[in-house]
């Protein structure tokens, strides 16, 4: 490494380092992280399915041992396994026809039953090439459905993936219930924290629930007194009492928002809110007696 | 021998991913699924590094392990493999950053970050990187190569100047103006420069 960048000058963050421990990257399930590594072992040439000499005619040749390597070809992998599959059914098909016509010839039989029969027979004997297996293995890696997962082996982190999918599709309550799913399989855990806060957020800004989302907020809060989702989980109380229409409650929530995180990124918005709140200097006294 | 160089054959010798790429050079099927398998965490996370949030993560990291595994033949072992990859994945990042150079370059809100938690061991830290790479986000493009280039893969300046095939003061200045940025956007505002002075 060399070192002419004044590196002692910029402290690099010592949470942005390169390792094989959780994050940056989000969670990956067990499912899709097996469903990618089999993609890029079947793009590279590792196909157990096929045997080197079919992978070899099909263009699929292993390249390893080779300087250059060959380009990708997923979907002609796929379109020449269909096609040799359309060949042989085809050739099968017609060789049958052939045989059944010379024996019509040769031997007429009264009953046309048993001739469909012997037409049938090739095509239960459909080269196995044509089944559409090897598609699903070269697509790139789909997230199964949350209903078509198997349940019983699921952890808190599965249903919370889930529920993260179920707000991205705007499904809010439905989303809500799987993070009630998750606190509830394991309330201390990590991942009910954030199914806590989650559900907050998705009550406040989506369900019309702010007292719901208060109680969540609050929950997570007790749980974690200074977890990483610290900032979200006491500007969410702030925003809860908006909502609520609780103003002295909200600018207290604001007010110390800003003095134990003033670097948040929330801060500004906190800041700017405070302001907003500022004026109404002679309804102030009445939020206060209101509130006690 | 250099002591410099004793200590990086030991390094090599004690690889725990050198056997499983030499047998998946040889075709091994299940030495080359192991080698991803070991990989895999360490790619998503680099890759993480250099795209803004996670929606093309692991399309660019399956991309970046085929890239490994046509690779191999070409890897003489030396160096770790970890690091032979990384190398390998920058450049798969890199031609995904060309091919969608056109792509529309999206704001990233400021909405918290509620990822499933794999391991409540590791849950803070976890959640951690995720904050801080929001961070890094926020920094401009060209900025945010060379730094994670820099910083993250540990290249040096006039590596990164070939690599990308830009003049070294260009990346140095890249270098000053990405750190500025992340600083500001953590919240530091200070200047680097302002501080030095």
């Amino acid at each position: 490494m060399t070192g002419e960048y004044p590196r002692q000058r910029t402290p690099w963050p010592r949470e942005l380092v390169l390792d094989d421990q959780p994050g940056p990257a989000a969670h990956i399930t067990r499912a899709k992280s097996e469903s990618l590594i089999a993609g890029a072992l079947l793009a590279a040439g590792f196909d157990e399915s096929a045997p080197p000499q079919l992978a070899e005619a099909l263009g699929t040749e292993r390249h390893l041992d080779t300087e250059r390597p060959a380009p990708p070809r997923r979907r002609g992998w796929l379109f020449q396994v269909a096609a040799v599959g359309a060949l042989c059914f085809v050739g099968m098909g017609s060789a049958s026809a052939a045989v059944m016509l010379w024996k019509r010839m040769v031997e007429p039989t009264p009953a046309a039953a048993p001739i469909v029969e012997k037409v049938r027979k090739p095509r239960r004997e459909q080269p196995v090439v044509v089944e559409p297996a090897p598609v699903e293995a070269v697509a790139p890696p789909v997230e199964v459905a949350p209903a078509e997962r198997p349940r019983a082996s699921r952890a808190p982190e599965d249903y919370l993936d889930d529920a993260n999918g179920l707000r991205a599709k705007k499904r809010w309550r439905e989303a809500d219930k799987l993070y009630a799913r998750v606190i509830s399989t394991a309330p201390r855990s990590s991942s009910a924290y954030v199914a806590r806060v989650a559900s907050a957020s998705v009550r406040l800004e989506h369900l019309r629930d702010p007292r719901g989302a208060l109680a969540r907020y609050r929950a997570a809060l007790e749980q974690s007194p200074r977890g990483p989702l610290l900032e979200e989980i006491r500007f969410g109380i702030a925003e809860s009492y908006r909502a609520l229409g609780q103003r002295a409650e909200e600018r207290r929530a604001l007010e110390s928002f800003v003095h134990d995180l003033p670097s948040s990124g929330l801060a500004k918005r906190a800041r700017a809110r405070l302001e907003e709140l500022a004026p109404r200097q002679g309804a102030r006294v009445d939020e206060e007696l209101e509130s006690k | 021998m250099l002591p410099v160089e004793s200590k990086r054959v030991s390094e090599m010798a004690n690889d725990p991913h050198r056997p499983l790429a030499e047998a998946a050079a040889r075709g091994d099927r299940k030495a080359a699924e192991a080698l991803l398998r070991a990989l895999l965490p360490r790619v998503r996370n680099l890759v993480r590094y250099f795209v803004r949030g996670d929606a093309e993560v692991d399309d660019i990291s399956q991309e970046a392990l085929v890239a490994v595994l046509r690779g191999l033949a070409g890897y003489r072992g030396e160096g770790a493999v970890q690091a032979w990859a990384d190398r390998i994945v920058v450049r798969s990042v890199f031609a995904h950053i060309r091919r969608t150079r056109v792509a529309e370059k999206r704001h990233v809100e400021y909405t918290p970050d509620l990822v499933p938690v794999s391991n409540d061991q590791n849950a803070h830290g976890f959640l951690a990187r995720r904050k801080a790479v929001r961070a890094l986000d926020e920094v401009p493009d060209d900025q945010r190569q060379v730094l994670v280039m820099h910083h993250v893969t540990g290249l040096g300046v006039r590596e990164i100047a070939e690599e990308l095939a830009i003049p070294f003061e260009t990346v140095r200045s890249r270098l000053r103006l990405g750190m500025a940025r992340l600083r500001s956007v953590l919240g530091d505002d200070e200047e680097p420069e302002a501080r030095s002075s």
